[in-house]
């Protein structure tokens, strides 16, 4: 009885968050009152979308690193790389390959960085690479603000800023808004399904399940585990934190460029800021945790965090008459699940301690 | 042996760095859109001179969907993506609907980012039909970029 009651208290405190949401989505979506094919249309959009930056997080996840709060750093690198690319006027597809290979090398080089101060607050990776994501921040700001039509030449005068340099705030990407979206055409009645972005998706979850496999996934799945008998069994064990972070940033990098061809406007100086936050909100949405995660957590999470996202301002407005109200509490809701989540987590690390001591001592009194 | 192997595998990413170096200007050749400028004005190239046509409809690279009239007097802008273009000139007798002439025209655009070509010239048959593009007056103003601001959030 004792045993089913544990099991059961175990199942709650694993899946309490996505079940929260589900319960609220629930009860949102009938007073939202969308069409089942408005929210389908919706979600399979968003999906594509957020999908490439939330699986991101997972190879951190997997090295016992946490939550990587450092990916907005491959997002800025992204962001660099679109921003030539608009200057250069390369648009399509071969548009959105430029911007991943010319923002490619500065999100390794990133990464490398957040890697190496990541290995100087082993334990603190979460507030670290937070902290982190504002210092680059600075200095994306400086590059983007100040060098970019100064040093680094930008011909566009559409791009620059009337003074002669800095990027304007918000950047049109109509050249390849939509293009990875509509390179495979599929409609389903009046859905519009985005294949190309969905198998770019699916390659990556498979590169995920591949990379667990090799010697450098059960390096960091070892790590993960346990970071004083990694290093006992001859892992080099900052090596590869560091490559974990460096592979989190690189996707991230690409997520972001995935992401603004499906918005077709990238503001400046803010897009970046709140893809941390989200992506990693949607993710404890899914029902991981900062230990553990899996590729069925990420589209569950993206899939209920963006529900809430669509339904919740219409919710709002049919209850209270405020629509602004119903996206307070969305707001309200996404970063409270955050410290829900941690909250769970830390509830859990010292419940599993208690359990771990009781085991140890045995029937002894 | 280590030696040898580590200058083989520095070898072997030496070339793999210039392949990516090599596709990035081949996507910028390819990928580049250019802004073309088509004019049906008067027009003087290479000492000859042409007269703006009456009218004239232009399909670019074959899609009769894009079919573009012009007027005597008339300027328009394309946005073309990759090098090489291919535009049919018909020029029209208004009122009667009779076409008078067609003429096919080749462009290679390079890696220019703008360029201008004559109706008329192309329509006489002219090798060399480009003109010198035109300095936009537009100011842009940094109040105007606000947008977005919304459309950036998941």
């Amino acid at each position: 009885m004792s045993d089913k009651k544990d099991k059961l208290m175990n199942f709650l405190a694993d899946c309490a968050v996505p079940i929260i949401f589900i319960g609220l989505s629930a009860a949102a979506i009938p007073l939202s009152g969308f069409s089942a094919t408005y929210l389908v249309q919706e979600m399979l959009s968003r999906l594509a979308r957020n999908s490439f930056l939330v699986l991101s997080l997972l190879i951190p996840i997997i090295a016992g690193m946490g939550l990587n709060f450092g990916m907005v750093l491959g997002a800025m690198a992204g962001q660099i790389g679109l921003i030539l690319v608009t200057d250069w006027a390369v648009v399509g597809w071969q548009g959105i390959l430029l911007a991943s290979i010319v923002g490619m090398p500065i999100a390794v080089v990133l990464g490398y960085i957040c890697g190496a101060v990541l290995n100087r607050a082993k334990g603190r990776e979460m507030v670290t690479s937070y902290i982190l994501g504002f210092f680059i921040n600075g200095i994306y700001q400086l590059i983007v603000l100040y060098c970019m039509g100064n040093i680094i030449p930008i011909s566009n005068p559409q791009l620059v800023l009337s003074r002669g340099y800095g990027i304007r705030n918000a950047i049109n990407l109509m050249g390849i808004r939509h293009t990875l979206d509509n390179l495979i055409p599929l409609k389903i009645g009046t859905i519009d399904v985005p294949v190309a972005t969905f198998i770019l998706i699916a390659i990556f979850c498979l590169f995920i399940v591949w990379f667990r496999r090799t010697k450098l996934g059960q390096d960091m799945r070892a790590l993960g585990q346990d970071m004083a008998v990694a290093d006992a069994a001859g892992i080099p064990v900052e090596r590869t934190r560091i490559i974990a972070i460096i592979i989190s940033t690189v996707l991230a990098c690409f997520g972001q460029i995935i992401f603004l061809q499906n918005i077709g406007t990238m503001n400046t100086y803010n897009s970046h800021d709140q893809a941390g936050m989200f992506a990693i909100a949607a993710i404890l949405i899914g029902g991981a945790s900062v230990s553990r995660a899996t590729i069925a957590n990420v589209f569950v999470g993206v899939i209920l965090f963006h529900l809430m996202f669509v339904v919740s301002p219409m919710a709002g407005k049919q209850l209270i008459g405020h629509a602004q109200l119903g996206e307070y509490f969305r707001v309200f809701v996404s970063y409270g699940i955050i410290a829900l989540a941690l909250v769970i987590h830390a509830w859990k690390r010292s419940r599993d301690k208690i359990e771990a001591r009781k085991n140890l001592r045995g029937d002894a009194k | 042996m280590t030696v040898q192997l580590n200058k083989k595998r520095l070898v072997i990413r030496l070339i793999l760095v210039a392949l990516i170096v090599i596709l990035c200007f081949a996507l910028n050749y390819f990928g580049k859109e250019h802004d073309v400028y088509l004019d049906n004005m008067e027009a003087q190239i290479g000492g000859k001179s042409y007269e703006g046509i009456a009218y004239l409809t232009l399909v670019i690279d074959g899609n009769e969907e894009t079919e573009m009239e012009f007027y005597a007097d008339d300027r328009d802008v394309v946005k073309l993506k990759g090098p090489s273009h291919t535009m049919k000139v018909s020029v029209i007798n208004e009122e009667t609907e009779e076409v008078i002439k067609t003429v096919d025209f080749s462009m290679n655009l390079g890696t220019e980012r703008e360029v201008m070509f004559s109706l008329p010239a192309i329509a006489d048959g002219a090798k060399d039909a480009a003109l010198p593009v035109p300095q936009s007056d537009t100011q842009y103003s940094d109040d105007e970029d606000t947008s977005g601001m919304e459309a950036t959030q998941p």
